[in-house]
Formats: C-alpha cells, sequence, structure tokens
C-alpha cells in the first residue's frame, strides 16, 4: 500500500503541491488527473523518493519512501521522459535495468515486446516515441514492482496499444496485487481502467473518490430565478463553474449533491434539470469559463461577453 | 555486496559514455606523442631572431608546442562540454534516485566512471612517451618526476579545456550554442592574456609567448601569493610569476590575481549552484556540497593547470632544447629547486582533490582514502627538502648552452690576501662581447666547483636563453684569478673599491 500523507513540495517559494492526501490499496490502481502543472509529475516524483518532500512524508508498506533502498527496489517509476543509454537497445536497455529490481524478468519484458510487436534488439534511439514509450511499460511490467508509477501513461500510444496496456495493467494487478498510479490527460482511458480517480487543481486535491463515484459527486444544474441571477445569490453554495444568462444559471455544484440543491432551493431558484457528469466533464468545466475569450481572441470588433 | 551491484552499473555506463571523448583523447594524445618525437627528435626551432619576415611565421616555427597546448585544450573543451553535458543529465538522476540509488553514490559513480577512461585515454600515450623519453635520455634520478611532470601537464591542459567546456555548458545549456561559446571562451583567455602583455611589455616581439597559455591573470594565485610571501628566499628566478615582475607588473597587479581568481571561482560556484538547484532539484545542504565540490576540483585543475602549463608544458622542453638536452639542466633548474615549486604543488592539490572526494563521497571507510593524499603530501615535502637540504643537484649546474644574452652580473666581492683587502662592486652591467661572455662563463664554472677561500661576497649572473626565459645564478666565491678578470670587468664601467 501506498500512502500520501499531507505532502507539500516547494520548488523555491513555489509550492508545486500543497497538503496532499490519499492512499493506493493493494491490487488497486489510482489515476492522477490535473491540468498541465497541477503537480501530477511532482507527486510522482516524491512517491518515488526523487524529491524530499519539505512537509508530509509517503509510506510504502508503512515504510518512509525516501532514501529507502529497500522499498524502492519494489518501486518503478516509469518516467514520460524514460532515460536510456546512448546507443542501448531495448534489450540491453532491460539488462540495465534488471541490474536494479531484484525480480525482474527478462521472459516478461520479450513477451511484452512481442505483444506490443516491437523490435526489442533495435536502437532506442531510432524507435518513435510511442515504441519507445512501449519499451519501457515492458521493462516496467518486467520488474515486477509492489509499487508502479506511471507518468502520462497513455501519451504516445495508439488506440490498440493503449487497449493493451489496459490489459496488460489489469492482469499483472491481479496477479501481483500491485499498487499502481497512472497520471494521464486521458480522462476516458482513466475513468475505464482506475478504481480511484484524484483530481488535482491548484496544487491541491479538488476530487478523489472511486472512479464510479465521480458523477455522485458533481451534478450540472440549471435553475431558474424570479429575478435576473448576480453571482453574490451563490455564496455558500459549493459550485466548480457558473453561467449565468438573466433569470437562469447553469451551476456545477459539487460535494453532497442534496445539500447543494437543497441550498439553490432557499435562495429562490426553480431546480429545472440536474444532470451527473462523466469525469472528462468535469474536468472541462474549468475550460469552458474560458470559452468565450478564445471566441474573441482573434476578433477586434467582437465584444467579450460577461460570464 | 548489494552497494556493489548497485553502484557498479551506474560506474559501467558512465564508462560506456565516456567512450568517445575517451577516444578522441586516445588519438590526440598518440598524435601529440607522435608531434612530440619529433619536435625532440632533432626538429630543432630556429632561434627567435630578426630573420624571420613574418611574426606570425616566426610564432609558427619557433613554437609549435604552441599547437600541442591548443590541440590538447580543444580536445579538453570538447571532452569537458559532452562530459558535464552527461553528468547534468536530469532524467539518469532521478530514474537512478527512483530506483533507491543514493545521490552519493550515484555522483560517485558517475565521477568515478567519467574519469577512469579519460584518464587512461591520456595516461596510456604519455606512458609511452615517457619510455621512449627514458631510451633518448638515459634512466635518471628524475625519470619518476619527468613522467609525472608531463602527464600531469597534459592532464592539466584538458583539464583546463575540461573546466572551459563545462563552464560553458553550464551558462548556456543549450546544444548547439554551448561549444560555440566554449571555444570562444577557450580563446578569448590567451587572447585577453596577449592583451595584458602587449599593455606591459608594449611590442609583440618581447612578449614571452611560453606563458600565453598559463596566462598570469587567471591562473596560479596560489603559487604567486607563495611567492611573494617568499620571494627572499625564493627570489625572482624560482617564482612562477617571474616575467610578471620582469615585465614591470607590480605587488597591486600581482596581489589582483587571486582577486580575479577568486571571483572566477565565485561565478564557477554560482553557475554550478544554478544547475544543482534549478536543473536537478537538489536542494538543503547537498545543493551545497555537491556543486561547492565539483567546483573545487575543477578550479583547482585549473589552477592546477596554469602554473603546469608554463613550467613543463611550455618552457621545459623548449628549455630542453635550448640547452642541447643537457640532462643535467634538463629543466633549467635544479632538481631540488623543481621538486620545491612543481611537484610539491602538483601533488599537494592533486591531495586536496582527492581528500576533498574522499570527505563528501566516500561514505565507508572514508578515512582510509583520506590517508591518502595525507601521506602523498608528508612523502612529497620529505623528498622535497631532502633535495633541498642536500642540493644534490645543484653543484654541478651549468649554464645553458643555449645562452645567447648574459642581462647582468653584479657583484659584490671582497679578496684577502697578504694582509690586504680588496672590494669590487659592479651592478646591472651588460656584457654583449662574446669574448665577455665566454669568461664569464668560464668565471661561473670555476665559482660551481668552489673558488677560492680568499674571495668572498655575492657575485650573481643573470642570462637570457635563447627562448627569452631569463636563468640566474649566484655564488659566494670565485677564484683569485678570476677575481683579477671581474676587476677589469668592473673598471670598464662599474664602480671599484680598494681598501
Amino acid at each position: 500500500m501506498i500512502e500520501i500523507c499531507e505532502v507539500t513540495k516547494k520548488y523555491g517559494d513555489f509550492t508545486a503541491i500543497d497538503k496532499i492526501s490519499f492512499k493506493v490499496e493493494n491490487s488497486s490502481i489510482v489515476g492522477l488527473a490535473g491540468y498541465n502543472g497541477a503537480g501530477k509529475t511532482t507527486l510522482l516524483r516524491v512517491v518515488a523518493g526523487v524529491f524530499r518532500a519539505q512537509e508530509g512524508k509517503v509510506l510504502l508498506d508503512g515504510a518512509d519512501a525516501y532514501d529507502n533502498d529497500k522499498e524502492r527496489k519494489d518501486l518503478f517509476y516509469l518516467a514520460d521522459d524514460m532515460w536510456y543509454a546512448m546507443s542501448a537497445t531495448g534489450k540491453s536497455a532491460a539488462k540495465y535495468y534488471s541490474t536494479y529490481y531484484p525480480n525482474f524478468d527478462m521472459d516478461v519484458f520479450l513477451n511484452i515486446c512481442k505483444i506490443f510487436g516491437i523490435d526489442e534488439k533495435k536502437r532506442i534511439r531510432a524507435l518513435s516515441k510511442g515504441m519507445t514509450k512501449q519499451i519501457s511499460i515492458a521493462i516496467a511490467f518486467a520488474s515486477k514492482p509492489k509499487y508502479l508509477l506511471i507518468d502520462e501513461t497513455f501519451d504516445g500510444l495508439d488506440p490498440q496499444k493503449k487497449v493493451l496496456l489496459k490489459k496488460i495493467m489489469a492482469e499483472y494487478i491481479q496477479e501481483t496485487k500491485a499498487s499502481v498510479i497512472i497520471t494521464s490527460h486521458d480522462l476516458a482511458e482513466i475513468s475505464s481502467i482506475c478504481d480511484y480517480v484524484i483530481l488535482l487543481n491548484g496544487k491541491r486535491v479538488q476530487l478523489s473518490c472511486p472512479i464510479g463515484e465521480v458523477s455522485k459527486n458533481f451534478r450540472r444544474v440549471t435553475a431558474s430565478f424570479k429575478e435576473d441571477v448576480t453571482k453574490n445569490l451563490f455564496e455558500g453554495i459549493n459550485y466548480r463553474s457558473l453561467k449565468m444568462d438573466g433569470k437562469q444559471a447553469v451551476i456545477v455544484v459539487y460535494g453532497t449533491i442534496e445539500n447543494e440543491l437543497k441550498k439553490l432551493e432557499e435562495k429562490g431558484g426553480t431546480i429545472k434539470k440536474a444532470e451527473e457528469l462523466t469525469l472528462e466533464e468535469v474536468f472541462m468545466e474549468q475550460l469552458e469559463e474560458n470559452e468565450e475569450e478564445v471566441a474573441n481572441l482573434f476578433s477586434k470588433n467582437k465584444k467579450k461577453g460577461t460570464a | 555486496m548489494e552497494n556493489v551491484k548497485k553502484t557498479h552499473p551506474v560506474m559501467q555506463n558512465s564508462q560506456r559514455e565516456c567512450l568517445l571523448p575517451a577516444a578522441v583523447l586516445f588519438v590526440a594524445s598518440l598524435v601529440f606523442l607522435v608531434f612530440g618525437a619529433f619536435y625532440r627528435d632533432g626538429i630543432t626551432p630556429p632561434v627567435f631572431s630578426e630573420d624571420y619576415t613574418s611574426y606570425l611565421y616566426g610564432i609558427v616555427m619557433t613554437y609549435p608546442q604552441l599547437y600541442y597546448g591548443a590541440a590538447a585544450l580543444a580536445v579538453g573543451v570538447y571532452c569537458g562540454f559532452r562530459l558535464f553535458w552527461i553528468f547534468s543529465d536530469q532524467n539518469q538522476l532521478y530514474m537512478h534516485l527512483s530506483m533507491g540509488v543514493s545521490r552519493k553514490v550515484f555522483f560517485r559513480d558517475r565521477l568515478l566512471g567519467t574519469l577512469a577512461p579519460l584518464c587512461l585515454a591520456v595516461g596510456i600515450p604519455f606512458l609511452i612517451n615517457e619510455v621512449l623519453n627514458i631510451q633518448a635520455f638515459g634512466f635518471h634520478g628524475e625519470y619518476l618526476r619527468v613522467w609525472f611532470g608531463f602527464l600531469l601537464s597534459t592532464l592539466s591542459t584538458v583539464y583546463y579545456g575540461v573546466f572551459i567546456g563545462a563552464l560553458a555548458c553550464i551558462l548556456t545549456q543549450r546544444k548547439i550554442l554551448s561549444p560555440i561559446v566554449a571555444i570562444l571562451f577557450g580563446v578569448s583567455i590567451p587572447a585577453l592574456n596577449t592583451v595584458f602583455k602587449l599593455a606591459y611589455v608594449g611590442d609583440l616581439e618581447s612578449i614571452n609567448w611560453g606563458g600565453t597559455w598559463e596566462n598570469r591573470w587567471f591562473g596560479s594565485p596560489l603559487g604567486n601569493v607563495l611567492w611573494y610571501w617568499n620571494k627572499d628566499q625564493w627570489g625572482y628566478e624560482n617564482s612562477v610569476v617571474y616575467p610578471t615582475m620582469k615585465f614591470g607588473m607590480d605587488k597591486t597587479h600581482l596581489l589582483l590575481q587571486p582577486i580575479v581568481w577568486l571571483i572566477l571561482l565565485g561565478l564557477l560556484f554560482w553557475a554550478f549552484q544554478l544547475v544543482f538547484r534549478k536543473k536537478l532539484h537538489i536542494e538543503g545542504g547537498e545543493a551545497i556540497r555537491y556543486p561547492l565540490f565539483t567546483g573545487t576540483i575543477m578550479a583547482l585543475g585549473a589552477a592546477w593547470l596554469t602554473s603546469a602549463l608554463y613550467q613543463e608544458f611550455l618552457l621545459i622542453p623548449k628549455q630542453a632544447m635550448g640547452s642541447g638536452i643537457d640532462v643535467e639542466n634538463y629543466f633549467g633548474h635544479s632538481i631540488s629547486e623543481l621538486l620545491s615549486m612543481n611537484t610539491v604543488r602538483y601533488i599537494w592539490m592533486f591531495a586536496v582533490c582527492i581528500f576533498i572526494a574522499a570527505l563528501v563521497f566516500i561514505p565507508k571507510r572514508r578515512y582510509v582514502y583520506m590517508v591518502l593524499p595525507v601521506a602523498l603530501l608528508i612523502a612529497s615535502l620529505t623528498v622535497s627538502l631532502f633535495y633541498t637540504s642536500t642540493d644534490a643537484f645543484g653543484k654541478n649546474k651549468e649554464i645553458p648552452s643555449g645562452v645567447i644574452t648574459i642581462a647582468s652580473v653584479d657583484f659584490s666581492l671582497t679578496k684577502t690576501a697578504d694582509g690586504k683587502k680588496e672590494t669590487i662592486v659592479l651592478s646591472g652591467k651588460d656584457f654583449e662581447d662574446d669574448s665577455d661572455i665566454e669568461t664569464l662563463k668560464k668565471i661561473h664554472k670555476n665559482a660551481k666547483n668552489g673558488g677560492d677561500a680568499s674571495v668572498s661576497g655575492e657575485f650573481k649572473i643573470t642570462y637570457y636563453t635563447w627562448e627569452g626565459v631569463r636563468y640566474t645564478d649566484s655564488f659566494t666565491s670565485v677564484d683569485a684569478e678570476d677575481f683579477a678578470k671581474l676587476k677589469a670587468y668592473a673598471e670598464k664601467g662599474g664602480r671599484v673599491f680598494n681598501e
């Protein structure tokens, strides 16, 4: 089990992640989602023991992860930009990594290469980004870690390889009971493979729930009011985005949905519609706020709309 | 055993990554070796005379060692750049850290794995070189010093290049731009030096070009400060800053050098800090220790180079040529002088490097490693003291046969005979006439053989060798017969006192 307890990491004065806490149980996959610069990679590096957290700690089966050689033999950090020796082939790279991982299984490596259709004797430098990623994936699973961290998991993979990766991952979890953390911008993929999702925003955890409960935690509510609405009206309501149009408002509320709907009704609103959101829709909500700005980006004559 | 298993791949990989630079170094060193063999085996550069038609021609024909140095420097710049690029590879560091390799082990193995092939690449050709030397000149007591000196001087040159290359790499961190900046930076130092020298000397022809690479502004601050404190004992001729003094730089300039050097060191440290802090995200005490270590090693290497280069790499081979490869004067200085000046300094710096390395990087049994530099230091000092006290080689010192000018003769001698005392004092007289010079050489030789007890005082003679290097010797007595000759010279232009 991986336990992340109140972890804060700063680069100088800049806080990259702030008091992040969650657990990754055995035989489970946690998906980390968030915008660019939200701190996903930083968090993985802290978990991998590359960075020391200024506050809080990461525990691998109860042992501190930082400067812990013993536990980290069971941890594999598949970075977005994996390091390979100059002129290394897939096989020689696997051999190199096998010197560090006592459980490394060369047959697994070769089989995964075969499944992906990658020639392990080719120089990595000559491979495409996606093919290099497949080599990295093969090395990661062949190392048979108890804790597996994968950054930008599906980046560079074609749809077929994404499916294969998910199958391999599911098979691996079932077989080894490993704890896995993956990051990705591909929310549909996170939804399809992860047991749990962590949404990072503004250096903090904004959403942390089992993947099946995402829809329960967010609602896009369309409400109408007797008078024109202003932003002040919605004070005290947990909302992620708000669009106002005369006497009507479209508001994405989160938390205990029943409570939030009740608050809206108390403020004189009539609930017309309350839609469940997918993970991707939750993620995209933030972007929608900027839609009008984008629409007016190249037009000098258009007036900026008001939110 | 687990530790060995873990660190081994890092070192192996570092060695593999350094193969290309090492191969370049190896080939370059072999070329240098062949070139050096020709140079030593009779292609005597023409005397720096007035009949050359172009200044460039004079430089080209007279100082082929410049190319030797320049080539070594270029190789060093390339290696330095490449090595630091590898060294500051963020991905590699992070991957190894995530695999449970500690920072300490990682950096130690990277450093050792990097240095080993490079040292071999340079060391093997120069070992061959020195074996050839023994065959050519016979085995002499100074063999070890010869080997050590040449090896270190070349390494120093490379080191200088590494220093420049690494610095450029850090400052730019751009793959394409950095080598260009590195080369420009490398070229700018000797260019600056030339400008400085021109400012003091006034004309190109009088510049001692042998010091171009050594550069008195950027190098040898330690030697200079030590010399300044001990100048009365060591004298000008023993100082690495002698040409500086010759060209009229004063105490202010001399003391300015360490300040300039300190500023450069500060910049270097700052640059390393940037890389370690900003790029590799290493923080806390480690952000101080690692750059300090790397910076210190590089800075010491550069300082080491600057004193070594002039003494060993350019001056000494030329002096050897100038003196017709007179083994006893192979270095232009007595062995005791050299031992006390050069070797001790090299060993001392080497020892400091190992000491710091042991302190910072060796996690276990570091005290064992720390004993080695201390032992080296004590041994070198002991040897130095032994030679200095016995003056084992000094008595046979001759005027180099390549001497073209006797700059000055200063003496104050008193002869006591038949109860009468006769004193002659002469200072600063130039002896340009060939017959005078021959006479002085004989006086010099007689004086070296002990002189006459009835004559006492101080006799000092200064020459310029063909390449413009000053050579000074002094005695406390000359023969009574020579005394009469000196008296005649004194009467030509000096003051004579009779009692």
